[in-house]
């Protein structure tokens, strides 16, 4: 399965493109696709999770087609499902 | 009487233009104690010397720039100064704030306030350097744009001194003018064009003396304590890094990006004019106001093509979207240009965009044709019309003539129905949030007063789900329907509670732009702090509670100066395009404003009446102003 990642800030700069289409395996979820990414950049992990307990820190914000993850039903347990538009963000609010 | 407090410059200026006539006073201890300083002055000045039903154009207008105890002390983010008149554009209560190094610079003048009134026979500016108060003649500067007029005035009387002045839309009385100072603007209200309805081109001030605090050490060694946690704040270091148009490609993803006069909230062209490309192709350095660790301004070069420039600045997330995704515009190089057009002329460009966009639409629909235009063709994305017709408006030229009224007033001229299609409350133009994508936004763009606007309450705790900070503020219990944006559940309580909270920012002056007010919002920068940062500086025992009934005094003020304009709850609206058409698409497709359930609970919140929203006696009085509940009851308006 193929989903779009589009990257705001940090993290745009650290992958150094604006999207890229991932290719993942059928059923994946949602932290699954974050694991796929931070698994070829540290410094992506280390600016997306806390360092204890792998979660995704406050300040950085994902959302699937335009959902936070916070407000999705399985959270980041979600499945992704072909041609999904996954955003990923750090501390940007206020406008 | 003696001021007797600390931190502050203890004076206040007031001018008599008609009678060209200057005198410093003493700052009432009193005023200071209740108001604090900026738009507590501004509120308090204008509800007691502006009478209901007076022409904002009308001399006896007032036109007042005020600061506040933390102004050129180094607190940090505390470098804006506030300016406040009976609005043109509204008829309401109007004001604006701006940061750079105007507001310290007064400061080092040993003034908290300058109040004019009258008009000039002729074209004057005021020259305050230290204690010499003169009005001169404005002769060199009247008709020049406000970079020139800055360079002017800082040729005559030194490179030290801060100029804050109008262009010439505000010249021009266009109903949307602001007042520009550093290529910052003071942009709303219209306050620009009270300033050139007065014939005063601008404010340059010098001085020299230094801010006598009530415990230095004190308040030095927690200012550090501050900085230090704005510096770790991400969120002002994404705002360092990017300035608001990081804000671009986040809100259209959500689809709460006004895109042609607000038919929709999402375009597939956002990130043709997003932070992140500007910073990478665009940016040459950051600045900053007095004070501000977030450095949002961003110089710019356009490189190449018919608008290069060398240094111009980058447009606010606002201006991004009123010039550009709201009329279909995303040529950077464009929304740069026409954005320094409007700094230059000295306009609002959000109501410059919002009253062209409005233009679009009625065109697109047959409402207004060729005829009204004088033969301009409006399409959407049409680059040389925008500028062709913010040259038109800042000159009142043509169609110009129309569009400087605003679009509120020019739809009235129009008629045919063009009315339905104006997004504004109470004749203000909205700004860059679509309701229907987040509903506190919706709320606080019908209850500001000072018209349509985000940042009199600044709900940013459901905007991108701020679960961490609405926990320290409130409690686990406002989880988890107030961090959704579709939910509109608690947002009547965020959204009174952020115009009490952003009243006392805009009365110390704080930023509350994006970013950098966010920290206020985690709770390390929240009423006990601001409480003790004044004590500490001024000797007022104000404690946290004190601070927050400082700010719902100065709502309910604000408030109270429109109920005596005939302000009641049938303004408190929404175009009817957010409450009955609904969102087409995104997370929002679906959704209205569900605007008057919301009202219900923020009035019963407010303490006001349901009915019509006129304020008790009993809340007037809890809040001391027993005066304005006297003064509103002899009109009949109060509750019955
Ligand atoms: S954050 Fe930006 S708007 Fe606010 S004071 Fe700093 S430079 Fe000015």
């Amino acid at each position: 399965m193929k989903v779009n990642v589009v990257y705001l800030t940090t993290f745009r700069e650290i992958v150094g493109r604006r999207s890229e289409t991932v290719e993942l395996p059928d059923g994946s979820t949602l932290m699954d696709l974050l694991e796929t990414l931070a698994e070829r950049s540290q410094k992506f992990r280390k600016e997306l999770f806390n360092p204890e307990g792998g979660e995704i820190r406050s300040y950085n914000k994902v959302a699937l087609n335009g959902i936070y993850a916070e407000y999705l039903n399985e959270k980041f347990a979600t499945k992704l499902r072909e041609g999904d538009k996954i955003l990923i963000a750090q501390g940007v609010s206020g406008g | 009487m003696a001021f007797k407090f600390k931190g502050y410059g203890g004076k206040i200026i007031r001018v008599d233009l008609g009678r060209e006539k200057t005198v410093s006073q003493p700052l009432s201890s009193d005023m200071a104690k209740k108001f604090l300083g900026g738009n507590g002055f501004v509120t308090k000045i204008l509800w007691d010397e502006v009478k209901p039903g007076l022409d904002p154009f009308d001399p006896e207008n007032r036109l007042i720039f005020a600061i506040g105890p933390l102004s050129g002390t180094g607190w940090p983010q505390a470098g804006r100064f506030e300016v406040g008149a009976k609005s043109p554009l509204t008829g309401i209560y109007g004001d604006a704030s701006c940061c750079g190094h105007w507001a310290s610079e007064l400061k080092f003048a040993g003034y908290d306030a300058i109040v004019f009134q009258g008009r000039a026979s002729k074209p004057v500016y005021l020259w305050v350097d230290d204690d010499k108060v003169e009005l001169k003649d404005a002769k060199d500067v009247w008709g020049k744009t406000t970079s020139e007029t800055e360079k002017i005035l800082r040729e005559q009387h030194g490179k030290d001194v801060q100029v804050a002045s109008c262009g010439p839309a505000g010249e021009n009385l266009v109903r949307f003018a602001g007042i520009l100072h550093q290529r910052r603007a003071a942009a709303r209200s219209g306050i620009g064009a009270v300033m050139g309805s007065k014939k005063l081109k601008a404010v340059a001030v010098h001085g020299s003396k230094d801010v006598a605090l009530a415990d230095p050490e004190g308040f030095y060694k927690f200012s550090r304590e501050i900085i230090e946690l704005y510096k770790r704040d991400k969120f002002i270091e994404s705002r360092a890094k990017y300035g608001t148009p990081i804000l671009v490609e986040l809100m259209n993803e959500i689809a709460r990006w006004p895109v042609k006069n607000f038919q929709t909230g999402y375009t597939p062209h956002a990130k043709e004019i997003g932070g992140e490309r500007i910073r990478e192709e665009y940016r040459i350095k950051d600045r900053a106001s007095f004070g501000c660790w977030a450095r949002c301004e961003k110089p710019l070069m356009v490189k190449q093509g018919p608008y290069r420039r060398i240094y111009a600045k980058q447009p606010e997330y606002e201006s991004l979207s009123a010039l550009g995704a709201r009329n279909w515009i995303h040529n950077l190089d464009v929304i740069i240009y026409a954005n320094e057009l409007c700094d230059e002329y000295g306009m609002d460009t959000i109501s410059t965009g919002g009253t062209i966009s409005w233009a679009i639409e009625c065109y697109e629909k047959g409402i207004i044709t060729k005829e009204d235009t004088g033969g301009l063709i409006l399409s959407w994305g049409n680059t040389e019309t925008l500028i062709e017709l913010i040259n038109k408006i800042a000159k009142r030229e043509g169609f110009g003539n129309l569009l400087a009224e605003g679009s509120l007033r020019a739809s009235k001229k129009i008629g045919k129905g063009s009315e339905k299609y104006v997004m504004h409350v109470k004749g203000m133009e909205i700004a860059a949030q679509d309701g229907r994508a987040q509903k506190s936004m919706g709320l606080a763009h019908a209850t500001s007063s000072r018209g349509a606007d985000h940042l009199k309450a600044f709900p940013l705790l459901d905007e991108v789900v701020m679960n961490e900070y609405i926990v320290a503020r409130y409690g686990r219990e406002y989880l988890p329907e107030m961090a959704n944006r579709l939910d509109i559940k608690h947002k009547p309580f965020e959204v009174k509670d952020g115009e009490e909270l952003c009243a006392l920012c805009d009365s110390l002056l704080l930023c509350k732009s994006a970013g950098t007010s966010l920290p206020l919002f985690t709770g390390a920068v929240y009423y006990p702090e601001m409480a003790k940062a004044v004590k500490l500086a001024t000797g007022m025992n104000i404690d946290a509670s004190g601070m927050r009934t400082i700010g719902e005094r100065i709502v309910n003020l604000q408030r109270a100066f429109n109920i005596r304009e005939g302000i009641s709850r049938k303004d408190d609206t929404l175009p009817s395009r957010f409450t009955e058409e609904p969102a087409p698409e995104g997370p929002p497709k679906g959704h209205v404003v569900e605007l008057e359930q919301l009202l219900d609970e923020y009035y019963k919140l407010r303490g006001w009446d349901k009915e019509t929203g006129l304020i008790p006696r009993k809340k007037l009085e809890a809040l001391d102003l027993k005066d304005v509940a006297d003064s509103l009851e002899a009109m009949g308006k109060l509750p019955r």
